[in-house]
């Protein structure tokens, strides 16, 4: 612990990754809070495994033929939004079920993936970083592009906040209200899709439903509507991903799995304590 | 509430609230609805029964304006129902709802204030909602969350946002599924009471607990058939189904007494 603090003001990749870690959690607190009322974590699992795809071919392209902005980001973000797109277009026509959509973009996606990256010089490296995310190879672009969807996200929740409560808690009835559901459904999965592609790059594909689910899950025990749930959500992902980072950092461990255990270890003292309110007489 | 003056919409569709005509509706290849004709007047009590898959749903979302009839035209207010959703206030079953959603009772009924839904009240949102709040009898409530009330609180929840626009027709899906028998007499002494100021419509199995209040009973099975208070009072339906009426066949009964709802 020590040695992450006195290492901060030494090392500018250390700065950067802290503050990669603060700016994701803003995103992960809001999106988790309303993929998690919308219960739509699948959709959010689905999108993140298959950037796989997206992240495999950019890299093949950028090593074996030198498309120099072919990075694994672009690859991702493309492959995000397809998917978000995809997901948008198929999820409300009838005789379409929107898990079988999602297993299927979840498997092909990483499938795609893995053919791209075994055909790709440094196999291996690129496939941990790319499962388990690197923190600590976080680059400027990174937060420049976090920040921006910071900004954005805060910006729509605060203004569009009572549409979005609504649209989560009865879609029909927000149709029948006259909002646009189906273009704000549109935006939303592209917003999901753009936040797990910055997730990825801290915490990785496997890990990104746990760094949105259970921040906002615990926040849901601890809090009684949807503001404070967000707030309180964003707060539980500076928790997690910043103790993570401290802790993995000293003792060599990877920093996005350390991140998921200390959100893991938040969700089951936040049931512990709800349990234990409830029995209370 | 005061009622909009309604003179803009009497040619075609008379005064009438709702009304439907030569309605076919069908899902897949099967008719759901066909040859629906109905005509609904201002302030009436109407109870929509009929068997599982008779249509009864079906009917409810062609007036809503969530579909689309094949053939025939709707009209609420005299215009399609999309455009007067704001005067449509809209009570789904409470079971369909996450219990666990984050959200206050007033945050629900403000939800209510969406949209085409601000039009009657701009500026008095806040007045609008405590109003709702007082006419379902859960002023005390505003603060507590959705995820603590009873069955029927919910559902009075529910139907205040749907109050919360100042509509002028209620319409139900279920309103006393999983309801208890006290909490549904309390709710239809609510609804007693708004009918006063607006029509309301029930789609139910359980039209026991709504025949003292009704003033129609629209009978759906493939098609519509409407019995007017005149001829069918609430102690007729009662004979005329049963006590217990939730063990009652009702596409039976309808088509034993040749009231032509039937294709059974």
């Amino acid at each position: 612990m020590f040695a992450f603090i006195s290492d901060l003001s030494q090392f500018s990749f250390l700065r950067m990754a802290l503050m990669a870690a603060v700016l994701a959690s803003v995103a992960c607190g809001i999106v988790g809070s309303y993929v998690t009322v919308r219960r739509s974590t699948y959709i959010a699992g689905a999108i993140a495994h298959c950037t796989l795809g997206g992240m495999g071919l950019a890299r093949y392209l950028q090593v074996e033929t030198g498309l120099y902005w072919a990075t694994p980001l672009t690859g991702a973000v493309l492959a995000a939004l397809l998917a978000g797109l995809l997901i948008s277009f198929l999820q409300n026509r009838p005789g379409m079920r929107l898990d079988t959509v999602l297993s299927a973009i979840w498997a092909t996606g990483m499938a795609i993936g893995i053919l791209f990256i075994s055909r790709t010089q440094g196999y291996n490296e690129d496939l941990m970083s790319y499962l388990f995310g690197d923190i600590l190879m976080v680059t400027r672009t990174d937060l420049i592009l976090t920040g921006m969807l910071d900004i954005f996200l805060v910006s729509v929740a605060f203004f569009f906040q009572r549409e979005l409560d609504a649209i989560a808690f009865d879609e029909e009835f927000a149709r029948l209200s006259g909002l646009p559901v189906r273009i704000y459904d549109t935006i939303f999965l592209l917003v999901v899709a753009l936040t797990v592609v910055l997730l990825v790059q801290l915490v990785g594909i496997i890990l990104v439903v746990a760094l949105l689910a259970l921040p906002a899950a615990a926040a849901a025990r601890i809090t009684a509507r949807l503001p404070a749930m967000i707030l309180a959500s964003v707060l539980l992902c500076l928790l997690a991903s910043i103790s993570g980072l401290a802790i993995s950092y000293p003792l060599d461990l990877p920093a996005g799995a350390m991140i998921i255990l200390v959100a893991g270890a938040i969700y089951l003292v936040s049931a512990f304590i709800s349990i234990k309110v409830a029995e209370r007489p | 509430m005061s009622r909009p003056q309604k003179t803009e919409h009497r040619h075609q569709a008379g005064s009438a609230d709702i009304v439907l005509e030569q309605v076919r509706f069908t899902y897949g290849r099967e008719p759901v609805l066909e040859d629906v004709n109905l005509r609904i007047n201002p302030g009436e009590f109407i109870g929509v029964i009929g068997p599982n898959g008779g249509g009864k749903t079906t009917l409810l979302r062609l007036i809503l304006g969530l579909l689309k009839p094949d053939t025939g035209t709707v009209r609420v207010f005299g215009k399609p129902p999309e455009e007067v959703s704001h005067l449509i206030g809209y009570v789904p079953q409470h079971l369909q709802f996450d219990p666990a959603f984050p959200a206050t009772v007033m945050d629900l009924v403000r939800m209510g204030q969406i949209g085409r839904r601000r039009k009657l009240i701009r500026g008095h949102e806040q007045e609008a909602a405590d109003r709702a709040l007082r006419l379902v009898e859960l002023e005390h409530y505003k603060n507590i969350n959705f995820a603590s009330l009873s069955g029927g609180q919910r559902q009075r929840a529910l139907i205040a946002r749907a109050l919360a626009a100042g509509p002028r027709m209620l319409l139900f899906d279920e309103p006393t599924a999983n309801v208890d028998s006290s909490s549904g007499k309390r709710l239809y002494r609510i609804l007693a009471e708004l009918n006063k100021e607006m029509t309301i419509l029930i789609v139910s199995h359980d039209i026991g607990f709504v025949s003292r209040h009704i003033t129609s009973v629209v009978c759906v099975n493939r098609t519509v058939v409407i019995h007017p208070t005149s001829s069918l009072a609430g102690q007729n339906i009662i004979d005329l189904y049963g006590q217990d009426l939730s063990l009652v066949r009702h596409d039976h009964r309808c088509s034993y007494e040749g009231h032509s709802c039937s294709h059974s």
